[in-house]
């Protein structure tokens, strides 16, 4: 298969060539692919990219959605992938895709960042959060929000946050992605990404894992780098609809993840 | 006491007899039974049986052939209810998977015309030539048949490269393409490792196991066992390693092959070391010492999977894959005491026997019949061996032969392990785990009581996609006792190591290969990538459980309800062969039936014989009769009844006795009907002054005659000659055949006959047995006509009334049609299409276009129908006429759909019947008669162009719609019914087709 379409710099970096996966879950949009201890999601080019995978052609993806099913096998060589179905062999080639960088990049100054907060508060996140606000939430957001929490304090809200919800991606992962989307563009990413990585075996859904992963190394999907890129260049005009388009994720997802952003930032 | 019962042409695939069998044997009161098809290998297997019966010897490959030993004759009954109910749920799960059946190749083709793949399971020693056919098509051929000789062999596999085709086999027990299993195959996961396998069971041990380590594949091509024998040098497994190298799914090829030819492994070797691709290979029997260059070796089944595996992830190939057993042992087993191993897969076994022949050093297998290895104890059989399976199921189907061989082992002194294997997937028995769990049990428990250490080791080969459940069967067998490993080798190794025999292997180094041929590798065929490229489409011949599994996993397939040709025998099938190598009959033939469909015939005139045939005007006694050539000697009683009434009709004689004095003193010539562009029903005996019909043929002026029919009862064509049968003849020669001849006048060109043939025949007319809507249909035509006629009155009102009184007048008229239409195709002498039908009484004769006014004889049958009141069968006259001229321009029998009617006055039941007969009939003929379409067949045209090789070819011989005259002169009609033409007049027919196209 041939056409246009988008890869995640971040997939890059596993270095996929010449290894096997499986197919570890198929939607009706998208699967994912489990491959050298890593989550490859595919989908088609009519959806945003995801930090984790790659937009393919629609075409493709409809023919690769009709065949796969969990656990074929998944062969990846140079630029291109096989999916070994009962249904026949499909050939995804993505050497040609334009690479889409998903790192946060460097430190914006508080300053700027401060610019979020308004737009957030106004979105009114709160009351439609996937996660039951109780004092124990509201205790985790209130040690998280802080700007240097401690490591007790830290640990202790991300072992409430992982996992908990419901989906895919449970709301406090969703949360937790949020939050280090924060602390990466404060440059304060330490020590959460450290607590979060030493937490992670076991807490969540395979998928959660994945995005969990990745913005402990700096990754995060296209919207919250496009808003990062946005505050870094001040252009506040485009906040209300970057907001608008990263909080319609998913059920809860994305209000869950600005919801995390927000705490990130330092705003309850 | 044997008991037999022949079920005529009632042909079955010999699995599913192998399993009624078993069912059978399993009835009180049988001793034993045996039910196969009457071939002469089977014949073989009943004689060695000590059940080759008189009726059994008698039987032919078409004939179903069940031997019952039993001492109450009540059970026969009981076996032929129970075998009525098995094979009739064949049937009704063949209805309900919807599988479409084709009864040639041409129906397959049509059925599924972008087959690429013939799947073969049918006897081997009828399927070389379907082979050759398939290949010939254009088809791939996957032969699960074994059998197959290995000069058969040899050749097709030439001819498939050739043709740029891969056959698969013979004796190819599993296949995996494009991900679809095929025949005895696991249900493997798909993957990127290609496979080439001269083993059936090895290919589902390896297969097996990459699948239960996670990898995949995505084509297993099975060769046949014999593929890398000297003499077929690896024909299929080259054009498959070529084809999997080209293929780019395909990361990885594993070849797998029983021992083979040391030059043309060699061979191998050297064209997998130019390959571009990682490849592993296992030549069983070998214990390689180091890999060949990128040809990495495997010593086991498991190895082979493992190593296949690496490569195909990518991962470097280790230099030793052994692993620890699951099993510790504790107590080793005495030095008496021995391995035993009692397999179900070919390959394993000899895997086994290997392995422990080379754990007790014996320097290779020690063969002995009917074991892979015998040595002091230590055997290990395969239980899939001809010796063991003569007329019964193979072991991976029914256990009960490795069951008995169990206790027999189980019972003895010296044995201290039984190895099994169990084999799982597609065609394997739905629960051989379970199946085999009781005797374990019960053998374990017998040894424990008797204090003598037995063990049970075993591996179950299979995945958990398998229909059986790999974890499942493991567990079974595990709860019952054995001791299990995850392959077949782990298991012998676990068998050794009870012995105290610890296995090692060495490890495996690289060591440079230098090929013999570094040139190109050789291009693949386009078909062959093809069939590597697409999902298979497959005419499964045989075991129509095999479309199963490929409709499972989305594969198209048909099913062809294979039969053996000219009910299997040799010299016909052989015949039909050469002569379908023979091109342009096809188009011969369709020039030949055009002919019969451009026939316009045309009822002109009614005369005297004796002034339209030349025979019947010399000074010369002459009598026309029905059927080919006959002599007074010869001739049945009603036909010479008709020539007494002749005689007397001619007053060549005053009574019965002058006249017999004549006909028997030689006074009197006897010419065919048909030497002389005339037909003649019943006897057809015609005499000079006679009236005949007069039917021109406008095509090109082809004229026939036939005399006028007599009504029923006492007729002259019965066989009767009392003074009222001659006063009638006088009549019509007097007054009804010069009236309808002056009322025909009047019609300038006569009565269009199809016109007429075409209306009737959707009033529900065949015209032989019913032609009341024709007769009637007639009368409205010929009536206004009569009435015009410058004839006396009352003539008119006597001719009027004679034809609204006999039903059948247009029968003779019909006869007339059809000789001028056969005497206007058989002007052009080509083809094979059936040009006259007739019989005399005595023999049935045929004439076939090619071969003109030759005729091809055997002797007739006699009709089966219902009789008049007062007779019976016993008064029957075999058959008489030619008004099978009916039938061979498509009507009568052919055509029995059309006058449901008639059906049941026939003695064939009811209409489902008649459109039985006249499908029947249509598997015959080359087409179909637009002409003359009929209504209950949704308006499908009658069958036309009887073709010799489909008759030879299916033993369907044409069935005639018929009137029964009784045996004795003077008695006339005494039923209806029909008859078979006997197929003997067609093979004769074959052989001087063949003969003419040079064949021998």
């Amino acid at each position: 298969m041939m056409g246009e379409g988008a890869i995640s710099t971040y997939v890059l970096e596993w270095q996929l060539e010449g290894t096997c996966g499986t197919v570890h879950s198929v939607f009706r949009s998208s699967l994912n692919v489990h491959v050298a201890g890593f989550l490859l999601h595919i989908g088609g080019t009519n959806d945003s990219l995801s930090c984790l995978g790659m937009s393919i052609p629609e075409p493709d993806l409809r023919a690769l959605l009709e065949r796969a099913r969990r656990k074929d096998l998944v062969v990846f060589g140079r630029g291109f992938f096989r999916v070994y179905s009962v249904g026949g062999v499909t050939k995804v080639e993505y050497g040609s895709f334009e690479k889409i960088s998903c790192a946060l990049g460097d430190p914006i100054g508080d300053h700027l960042l401060a610019g979020l907060v308004g737009p957030l508060t106004d979105l009114d996140l709160d009351s439609r959060l996937g996660l039951e606000k109780d004092e124990r939430l509201c205790s985790a957001f209130r040690i998280l929000a802080e700007d240097t929490p401690g490591e007790d304090g830290m640990t202790t809200s991300i072992l409430f946050l992982l996992g908990r919800g419901q989906g895919l991606t449970p709301s406090g992962d969703d949360f937790l992605v949020g939050y280090g989307v924060a602390r990466w563009l404060r440059g304060r990413q330490h020590p959460f990404v450290d607590v979060l990585s030493s937490l992670l075996d076991g807490q969540t859904t395979d998928v959660s894992l994945a995005y969990l992963r990745a913005v402990i190394a700096g990754v995060a999907n296209p919207g919250y780098c496009e808003l990062a890129q946005a505050v870094r260049k001040e252009e506040r005009s485009k906040y209300a609809d970057l907001l608008s388009r990263l909080q319609e994720v998913g059920h809860t997802s994305g209000k869950d993840g600005l919801k995390g952003l927000m705490v990130g930032l330092g705003a309850l | 006491m044997l008991h037999t019962v022949i079920k005529k042409n009632s042909y079955q695939d010999s699995i599913n007899l192998m399993l009624l069998t078993n069912r059978i044997n399993t009835l009180d009161g049988v001793v034993q039974s045996q039910i196969m098809m009457g071939t002469e290998a089977n014949k073989d297997i009943y004689r060695n049986a000590g059940m080759l019966t008189p009726e059994a010897e008698a039987a032919s490959p078409s004939d179903m052939v069940i031997v019952v030993d039993a001492d109450n004759e009540s059970v026969v009954e009981r076996v032929l209810a129970e075998t009525k109910v098995f094979l009739e749920d064949l049937s009704v799960k063949k209805e309900a998977a919807g599988i479409e059946e084709a009864t040639s190749w041409e129906e397959a083709a049509a059925l599924l015309p972008d087959a690429n793949v013939a799947l073969f399971s049918t006897p081997g020693e009828y399927t070389a030539p379907e082979i050759e056919k398939a290949l010939d098509r254009g088809l791939n051929v996957f032969s699960f048949t074994d059998n197959v000789s290995l000069e058969d062999e040899i050749r097709l596999k030439r001819k498939a490269h050739e043709k740029g085709l891969l056959l698969m086999g013979p004796d190819c027990g599993t296949g995996i393409i494009s991900s679809i299993p095929i025949a005895f195959t696991n249900v493997v996961s798909p993957g990127n490792i290609g496979i080439v396998g001269a083993s059936g069971t090895g290919i589902q041990e390896v297969t097996a196991i990459i699948d239960r380590l996670g990898g995949g594949v995505v084509h297993a091509i099975g060769t046949g066992g014999r593929d890398l024998n000297e003499r077929v040098g690896a024909i299929t497994v080259k054009d498959a390693i070529i084809g999997l190298e080209n293929h780019e799914p395909t990361d990885v090829i594993c070849v797998i092959s029983k021992p083979p030819a040391p030059a043309v492994r060699d061979e191998v070797v050297d064209l997998l070391e130019r390959v571009s691709k990682p490849v592993v290979a296992i030549f069983l029997g070998e214990r390689p010492e180091a890999h060949q260059g990128k040809v990495h070796l495997a010593h086991t089944l498991e190895e082979c999977a493992k190593i296949a595996v690496d490569l195909a992830n990518g991962v470097e190939v280790k230099k030793n894959y052994l692993e620890p057993l699951d099993t510790a042992v504790d107590a080793v087993l005495p030095e008496d005491k021995t391995v035993v191993g009692l397999y179900s897969g070919g390959t394993l076994a000899n895997e086994a026997g290997m392995l422990i022949s080379e754990a007790l050093d014996l320097g290779g297998v020690i063969k002995e019949e009917g074991y892979i290895l015998r040595h002091a104890g230590y055997d290990v059989i395969d239980l899939g061996d001809d010796i063991y399976t003569q007329g019964t199921p193979h072991p991976m189907i029914d256990p009960t032969e490795r069951i008995r061989q169990i206790r027999t082992y189980a019972a003895m002194e010296s044995t201290g392990v039984i190895l099994l294997d169990c084999m799982l997937g597609y065609g394997s028995h739905p629960d051989m785990a379970g199946a085999l769990a009781p005797v374990i049990v019960e053998s374990l428990g017998k040894a424990r009581s008797e204090g003598r250490a037995l063990y049970f080791v075993g591996s179950v080969c299979g995945t958990e996609h398998d229909p059986q459940d790999y974890h499942k069967s493991v567990q079974t067998l595990r709860d019952a006792g054995a001791l299990m490993e995850s392959s077949n080798a782990r298991a012998v190794r676990l068998a050794l190591e009870l012995k105290g025999i610890h296995f090692e292997e060495e490890d495996r180094e690289v060591v440079v290969h230098e090929p013999k041929d570094d040139g190109a590798l050789p291009q693949p065929s386009s078909a062959v990538m093809e069939l590597l490229n697409t999902r298979p489409r497959i005419i499964n011949v045989g075991v129509e459980s095999f479309n199963d599994p490929l409709r499972d996993y989305g594969a198209q397939s048909v099913q062809f309800d294979w039969r053996p040709l000219a009910g299997g025998s040799k010299r016909m099938i052989h015949l039909l062969n050469e002569i379908d190598k023979v091109e342009g009959i096809d188009e011969q033939n369709a020039r030949i039936v055009e002919r019969f469909k451009e026939s316009q015939p045309f009822l002109v005139d009614v005369v005297p014989a004796k002034s339209v045939i030349p025979e019947l005007a010399g000074e010369q006694k002459t009598l026309l009769h029905a059927g080919p050539p006959i002599e007074w000697d010869q001739m049945m009683g009603p036909m010479r009844g008709s020539c007494i009434g002749a005689a007397l009709f001619e007053g060549w004689a005053q009574t019965e006795e002058e006249a017999l004095e004549l006909l028997s003193g030689g006074k009197v010539r006897f010419i065919p009907c048909h030497h002389c562009h005339a037909v003649g029903p019943m006897g057809g005996i015609t005499s000079a002054n006679m009236a005949v019909l007069v039917v021109r043929n406008m095509a090109d002026d082809t004229v026939a005659y036939c005399t006028m029919n007599e009504g029923i009862g006492k007729v002259l064509r019965f066989g009767a000659y009392s003074q009222e049968v001659v006063d009638r003849l006088h009549w019509m020669a007097d007054e009804l055949g010069p009236v309808l001849s002056a009322a025909l006048r009047l019609k300038e060109g006569g009565v269009n006959l199809n016109v007429l043939i075409a209306r009737a025949i959707t009033q529900g007319d065949e015209f032989h047995q019913r032609n009341m809507a024709a007769t009637l249909n007639f009368l409205k035509e010929v009536a206004p006509l009569i009435v015009q006629a410058d004839v006396p009155e009352d003539a008119k009102r006597r001719v009027i009334q004679f034809l609204a009184d006999t039903d059948q007048f247009f029968l003779n008229v019909m006869m007339a049609t059809g000789k001028a239409i056969v005497d206007y195709v058989r002007k052009d002498e080509e083809g094979c299409i059936v040009t006259t039908m007739t019989r005399n009484g005595y023999e049935f004769g045929v004439r076939v276009s090619a071969l003109g006014d030759q005729w091809f004889t055997a002797p007739v049958n006699t009709p089966v129908g219902l009789y008049f009141t007062g007779f019976t069968a016993e008064d029957g006259c075999p058959d008489n006429g030619d008004s099978s001229i009916c039938e061979t321009v498509g009507v009568g029998g052919m055509a029995m759909v059309a006058a449901p009617g008639v059906t049941r006055f026939v003695g064939a039941g009811g209409f489902e019947d008649a459109l039985d007969i006249s499908n029947e009939m249509e598997r015959i003929c080359v087409t179909h008669n637009p002409n003359w379409a009929i209504p209950t067949w949704d308006f499908k045209g009658s069958c036309l162009g009887i073709d010799i090789r489909k008759v030879v070819a299916t033993g369907i011989t044409p069935i005639i719609n018929t009137g029964i005259a009784h045996k004795q002169a003077g008695i006339g009609q005494v039923g209806a019914g029909t008859v078979c033409a006997p197929l003997a007049c067609f093979e004769k027919a074959l052989e001087a087709y063949a003969a003419r196209l040079g064949i021998k």
